[in-house]
């Protein structure tokens, strides 16, 4: 195929979510004159870090047919062993420790999801009131700061550090987008996920073993949690058992109105970029204009439900 | 007579696929019309555009002289056009008579649900056309070809004046395809108009009255039934003489070495399966739907779990747990179900192909997508697979390509063992007889295969030898001479029914 037929293929299946992206934009640019502002762009780059880091890894769980209601919690059990495993320990041993806690999360929710043929629905709605359990039982509910950590200076550095002129939480951002992009469109995992989402028992029957394999999304994103909770950790300065409260409510809408089949096997990475974008503009523009957050949290619902309306469509029509 | 239906000049495209062009189709009053064609001809698309499932890009449909301008599945069913579909769709936790009953307004006044009257209803309906099924029994207790039955019952319980049957015996073993004959020849005495689609010539031939051919999208002929002979109908069909279906130069096994043996296999469904496949071999596993064919290859490839028995591979005795373990030992299933099982209907042809063996096209995990194109692109081309691109979803493609398309992953695999359950399932000749001529090229190749298939003619056709299956059990094995009398291999297949 060429490029330019490349190109096109992909204007056409994302066309919605791009126009819609390309809206935001404009009735933002109309609405308010803070939001083309240099700093009103850098936050609002740097206020997606979590989300979309977090959303990566939804995006694969919904694409092999399942969900991850339980990221917010995870978030949070990242968060809160982040910043208090930093007044213990150095910055690598406490990262590599959350990145195992949370992976191992994410473990648990793939086997019994995989093994045990249990609801994923149910499995990670579970995990997240138990690993909330953990956050707040952990810290006493009270949040963790670590700036009088030994290597706070490091943790400093990601949350308010730049290089070249670029924030340190979107260069993070954008090492785990296109690592997730080589995943899922490189390799065999990636493959695998999306042939799962498509048609398991086909999969099973052409000789893989797709009782691992269907583990990996869950996995994925405990690590994408981990990395977000981080993220997070580091930009307040705290590590609070409450982060993350309403996070897969964003995180679902991000992948949903980016294109990305709610019955698996379909939806690619830059739709879940634009997804989360959307969203992102939505509450900046909406905060720039001093709306309360509840009329905010209602629009956002609506979009969600117009985002499934619109892709139903299309795909009848296709 | 009056024609009941005309299609005028229709035409239908797809992207760049011009489906449909100019085809006028006409149905008497009355009449049965067999349309027939390859795959990828375009009946299902001119039926489609009947039923209102898709709209056509220009042309008329006129109905009793009257034009039909907007049809829609709503329209359709209001002027008394019905499809019984391929795969029956059913409400399989609901019984027969709500199935029949679901839907009709008539049936449930002010929101209610008469019961009686509705059981009733279906009782009489299904006695007036001697279906034998119980109105009360659930759906999802009936076999596959009892559930045909079922969304058969559930057409004629509207009355329809015109019924399309789409391959209405792709499931059906040869008792109950005169069932299904005894329905319609008693439609035929109703006056009902019948469009019946079928790969299976003797059918067409017994059943209809005129017989229209479709090829690549055009209406190519409109045949009178009487004194039309099979070899004329199939050379209008394909445009050309076809030569022997089955391949003349047949291979012979290699050798007498078993390559798969089976001793006294047992699971929850089939009892003390014994029989072995020799290198080269074109093995035949014969049998009814249901008496256990179908189980034994699951049995075979690790998907069902194995109670008791010895299975060896190459003399080795092998324990299957997953189908991994099986693909890894050599062996390659092509499943019946080809949509449900065999293929990601969403995913691309490509993907769809590689999918069998990903090492083929991947090292370290990471894959070589150019490596992959010219691999697949390459296969795709001496398969012959009709498609837009290799990179079209496998759910465009007819029943004919998506086959070929299941054969492409076989060869991905490179296994030892092969086991095609009803590779030709809902096939037109002129693939069925190019999949014959790939199995012989697999023979060639050295590997030894399985032939799983309700159709007498396919096995005798392409197998040097078969096994014949009946209540789950083997109850008789021919080779040679005894496989060639086609009175033989029924009564083994049918001895217990016959008694």
């Amino acid at each position: 195929m060429s490029v330019s037929a490349k190109v096109k293929g992909y204007f056409k299946t994302q066309a919605i979510p791009i126009a819609v992206l390309i809206l935001m934009i404009v009735i933002a640019s109309i609405l308010s004159d803070v939001f083309f502002t240099k700093i009103n762009m850098q936050n609002l780059l740097i206020q997606q870090a979590s989300i979309m880091v977090v959303s990566l890894g939804m995006f694969t769980c919904i694409l092999s047919g399942g969900i991850d209601l339980s990221v917010g919690s995870n978030l949070a059990v990242a968060s809160v062993f982040m910043a208090s495993l930093l007044n213990h320990a150095g910055f690598f041993p406490a990262l590599l420790a959350t990145l195992l806690i949370c992976m191992v999360i994410g473990t648990v929710n793939g086997f019994i999801v995989s093994a045990l043929r249990i609801a994923p629905f149910i499995v990670t709605l579970g995990m997240m009131e138990f690993a909330r359990g953990i956050a707040y039982w952990y810290t006493g509910s009270s949040p963790v700061s670590w700036k009088q950590a030994e290597d706070a200076a490091v943790m400093t550095f990601i949350g308010k550090g730049k290089i070249a002129g670029i924030p340190m939480l979107t260069i993070i951002m954008i090492l785990i987008i296109l690592m997730t992009m080589f995943i899922m469109r490189k390799t065999v995992i990636g493959r695998i996920t999306y042939a799962i989402g498509g048609n398991e028992e086909a999969v099973k029957l052409s000789g893989i073993n797709t009782l691992f394999w269907k583990m990996f999304p869950y996995i994925f994103s405990g690590f994408c949690c981990a990395v977000g909770g981080i993220l997070m950790t580091a930009r307040l300065g705290l590590g609070a058992p409450t982060n993350g409260e309403a996070l897969a409510n964003d995180c679902i809408a991000s992948v949903v109105i980016g294109g990305t089949s709610f019955t698996g096997g379909k939806g690619n990475i830059s739709g879940v970029i634009i997804g989360v974008f959307i969203l992102g503009i939505i509450n900046n523009l909406l905060d720039l204009l001093n709306v309360s957050s509840y009329p905010q949290m209602m629009l956002k619902g609506a979009i969600i439900v117009l985002a499934v309306i619109f892709s139903t469509i299309k795909d009848k029509n296709a | 007579m009056q024609a009941m239906l005309e299609m005028r000049d229709i035409n239908k495209s797809f992207g760049v696929v011009h489906a449909l062009k100019d085809v006028t189709l006409e149905v008497r009053e009355g009449e049965t019309m067999a349309l027939v064609g390859e795959n990828g001809a375009g009946k299902s698309t001119l039926m489609k555009i009947l039923t209102g499932a898709y709209q056509r890009d220009t042309g008329r449909i006129l109905l009793g002289g009257k034009e039909i301008k907007k049809n829609t599945t709503g329209t359709a069913k209001k002027h008394g056009i019905a499809q019984v579909y391929q795969q029956a769709e059913l409400v399989e936790e609901l019984t027969v008579a709500e199935n029949i009953c679901l839907g009709e307004k008539a049936h449930a006044p002010r929101g209610l649900v008469p019961w009686k009257q509705m059981y009733q209803a279906a009782d009489e309906l299904l006695a007036h056309y001697q279906i034998p099924i119980q109105a009360v029994t659930p759906v999802k207790e009936l076999s596959s070809a009892m559930k045909q039955f079922a969304a058969i019952a559930k057409v004629l319980f509207r009355k329809p004046k015109l019924i399309i049957f789409d391959e209405p015996t792709a499931v059906l073993s040869d008792s109950e395809v005169t069932i299904l004959f005894r329905i319609i020849e008693s439609l035929k005495k109703e006056h009902v108009t019948i469009i019946y689609i079928s790969h299976r010539l003797e059918e067409v031939f017994q059943l209809s009255d005129r017989i229209s051919v479709m090829r690549d999208g055009q209406l190519v002929a409109v045949l009178e039934n009487q004194e039309l002979k099979k070899d004329d109908l199939i050379a209008h069909m394909l445009g050309k003489n076809l030569g022997a279906m089955y391949c003349e130069d047949k291979g012979k096994p290699i050798s007498e070495t078993p390559v798969l043996e089976l001793i006294d296999v047992t699971t929850d469904k089939i009892h003390k399966v014994s029989f072995s496949l020799k290198e080269g071999e074109i093995l035949g596993l014969a049998g009814l739907v249901g008496s256990g064919r179908t189980e034994t290859a699951m049995a075979v490839f690790g998907a069902d779990r194995i109670r008791s028995g010895k299975m060896k591979v190459r003399g080795k005795e092998v324990k299957f747990r997953y189908p991994a373990d099986a693909a890894r030992a050599g062996i390659f299933l092509a499943p019946e179900d080809r949509k449900g099982q065999a293929m990601v209907l969403c995913r691309p042809i490509r993907e769809n192909i590689s999918l069998s063996r990903l090492k083929s096209i991947a090292s370290h995990g990471i894959c070589d997508k150019k490596k992959e194109y010219t691999r697949v692109q390459k296969l795709c081309e001496d398969l012959k697979v009709r498609m837009a691109s290799i990179e079209s979803p496998v759910q465009e493609l007819s029943g004919g390509n998506q086959q070929k398309v299941v054969i492409a992953k076989a060869f991905t695999a490179d296994p030892d063992i092969l086991i095609f359950d009803e590779p030709t399932q809902g096939i037109d000749v002129g693939a069925k007889a190019e999949i014959y001529s790939l199995l012989e090229e697999l023979r060639k190749q050295g590997k030894s295969i399985l032939v799983i298939s309700s159709e007498i003619e396919e096995i005798q056709g392409v197998c040097d030898r078969t096994i014949v299956m009946r209540g789950g059990t083997v109850v008789g094995e021919l080779n040679g001479q005894e496989l060639k009398s086609t009175e033989l291999v029924l009564q083994c297949m049918y001895k217990e029914e016959s008694r």
